[in-house]
């Protein structure tokens, strides 16, 4: 069963949503503790998400 | 800048820990992020949430590249700013909510339906709802609460959802500073160190001035130039009331009541009015469909809002009641964060959330309440719930997302020193006769980046108090002049503007909203700058 186009619009905003959340903690334990490439990949992840809002919205 | 590190404004701000030199080319990088956000609105007409993440982007960017920035300090800035969004998200969440219910169960046609039995004179109407009904609501409720409920009754009645929406929110826009038991001038006399008592005069005056500007603009846009005649009486009646009310609770030192004492007694005021002849309107028969509401229905469908009007006061008025649910505060310990240039934002504590007598528990408890009771009348279905969560889920989604972005560009140009450049910047080149002009729009600023006169009067407070006594001006009337200019704006922010067109159905079209509003939303505060300017001129002269 395909969604429509909106909900998929709303799992989609509701994902970046829960990214934009949470990611920040997880970048803050990633830099305090030294975990160099998870602390690139969460703040990659959490400009990404950012930038789906620029050109998707 | 003199030092001032025992006046208690500096343990909390770090204006004077900033080594940024201030150059014109600092000052440009630093205002880039509201630029952005003021030109992809309303040159654009971007959406908030899209204006807003461009401009996360550019704060982003600009923090990292000319202020020191670091990804430590953007974890750190966004981690504040969810805890900032949270406090203003939970409203929001509960307002959608609210009005999810209201339109399942008819409650704004019922609204549209009581109106006319008031007084069928339009004009009287939209005071009536877009002025003070939403005033009254900012008292109880605060951010977003009074736009999400009346623009959509407003819309009901017939007018354009935009217009709905400038209208009840120039509206409300004076009662901002004083709404939410005043929290935003406490925080003024917080960073400030001045007495409330002392800024208190002042700050009533600086508002009510905006009282006549604000009913005008309101039937103007409603019922045009025509409107305004008619109409022009009762509005110059109800402000002197209100603003007489407003001076007193202020002087007295009540700014707690400083909302809802004097938007009842406006209620109070425009409802004897329509006792007169000339504000009843032509009394016709109520049609709507061939169909007309019992007073019993009427009253059953308006149960959200009555429960949200007696418990919003019950929580706020009732001492013991108060003082018992505010005994559980949420705040969270951050530590000092200093950029890679040196600017230091101290160890702090963020804004004690009161979890049970938060406006947005508030919402939800009367949103529960009135859903059993209308269950039981049988107004709400077996399907009604899911329809309600889902509608206001849909809703929600793009609002917190744009309240978060917006959240995380005021707290990245904060931490990075970019804000206090801004701020710096203009109260050091400009001098002493236009700078009380000037200080409204600060508050202005201020309250566009981060959609609240609370958070404006946090971090221009200070500033304001430092700039007026370096340039021998009246400090109370400097810090007046912010708070009436941080109220006054706050209702243009992209924040606000986010969960207003979210309610009627204008999501992602906050830009031309914001087009619209601009030349009418700056009405009432070039008249409190030009007070303002006045009144200093006035003071230092010795008149």
């Amino acid at each position: 069963m395909s969604l429509s186009k909106g909900a998929k619009r709303f799992r989609i905003n509701m994902l970046i949503l829960v990214i934009e959340a949470l990611l920040p903690f997880l970048l803050l334990f990633a830099l305090n503790n030294g975990y160099t490439n998870l602390g690139r990949v969460t703040s990659a992840i959490l400009v990404l998400g950012i930038i789906y809002l620029v050109v998707f919205k | 800048m003199p030092e001032v590190k025992n006046s208690p404004v500096f343990g909390a701000i770090s204006y004077n820990c900033s080594p940024m030199e201030l150059t014109p080319g600092n000052w440009l990088l630093s205002s880039l992020p509201i630029l952005t956000v003021i030109i992809l609105m309303l040159l654009f007409k971007w959406g908030g949430l899209r204006a807003g993440a461009m401009s996360w982007l550019v704060a982003a960017a600009v923090s990292l590249i000319a202020f020191g920035g670091s990804w430590l300090i953007l974890a750190w800035s966004q981690v504040k700013a969810l805890v900032l969004a949270l406090n203003m998200l939970v409203i929001i969440w509960g307002a959608l909510l609210l009005y999810s219910l209201a339109s399942e169960v008819g409650t704004i046609r019922a609204i549209g339906l009581f109106l006319p039995r008031l007084s069928n004179d339009r004009s009287i109407q939209l005071l009536m709802i877009a002025w003070l009904l939403t005033s009254f609501l900012q008292g109880m409720g605060g951010f977003g609460v009074p736009v999400a409920v009346c623009a959509p009754i407003l819309v009901g009645m017939g007018y354009d959802p935009i217009l709905s929406i400038i209208m009840t929110a120039i509206g409300h826009g004076w009662a901002v500073s004083y709404g939410s038991m005043a929290t935003a001038f406490e925080s003024l006399i917080a960073v400030s160190g001045v007495p409330g008592l002392l800024i208190a005069p002042y700050a009533a005056i600086l508002l009510a001035l905006s009282f006549v500007p604000t009913g005008v603009i309101i039937t103007f846009l409603g019922t045009g130039w025509k409107g305004v005649r008619h109409a022009f009486p009762a509005i110059l009646t109800v402000s002197l009331t209100m603003g007489t009310t407003l001076y007193l609770l202020n002087t007295l030192g009540l700014w707690s009541l400083s909302t809802i004492g004097p938007s009842l007694v406006g209620i109070a005021t425009l409802f004897l009015l329509t006792r007169l002849p000339a504000y009843h309107g032509v009394r016709t028969a109520i049609a709507n469909g061939g169909q007309e509401l019992s007073p019993r229905d009427l009253l059953l469908r308006l149960t959200p809002y009555i429960l949200l009007v007696v418990i919003g006061f019950s929580v706020i008025l009732i001492q013991p009641l108060n003082t018992f649910l505010n005994q559980v505060g949420i705040s969270f310990k951050y530590p000092e964060i200093i950029s890679g240039l040196g600017f230091v934002t101290p160890a702090e504590s963020s804004a004690t959330i009161h979890p049970f007598s938060h406006p947005g528990t508030v919402l939800l408890v009367s949103v529960l309440l009135s859903s059993i009771l209308l269950k039981r009348k049988g107004l709400i279905t077996r399907t009604s719930p899911r329809r309600i969560v889902s509608v206001t889920a849909h809703n929600a989604v793009d609002a917190s997302l744009g309240v978060v972005m917006m959240a995380g560009v005021s707290t990245i140009m904060t931490h990075v020193g970019m804000t206090s450049t801004l701020a710096r910047g203009i109260a050091e080149t400009i001098n002493g006769v236009i700078y009380p002009v000037v200080a409204p729009f600060v508050g202005v600023m201020g309250a566009f980046l981060t959609g609240s006169n609370n958070n404006s009067n946090i971090l221009f407070g200070a500033l304001q108090a430092e700039a007026a006594a370096l340039l021998k001006l009246n400090v109370p009337l400097i810090l007046a002049a912010q708070n009436a200019g941080g109220s006054l704006g706050s209702v243009m922010s992209p924040t606000k503007l986010i969960v207003s067109c979210t309610t009627v159905g204008l999501g992602g079209q906050e830009g031309k909203v914001l087009r619209k509003m601009i030349g009418y939303g700056l009405i009432p505060i070039i008249i409190v700058a030009v007070a303002t300017g006045i009144w200093s001129w006035l003071l230092s002269s010795g008149a």
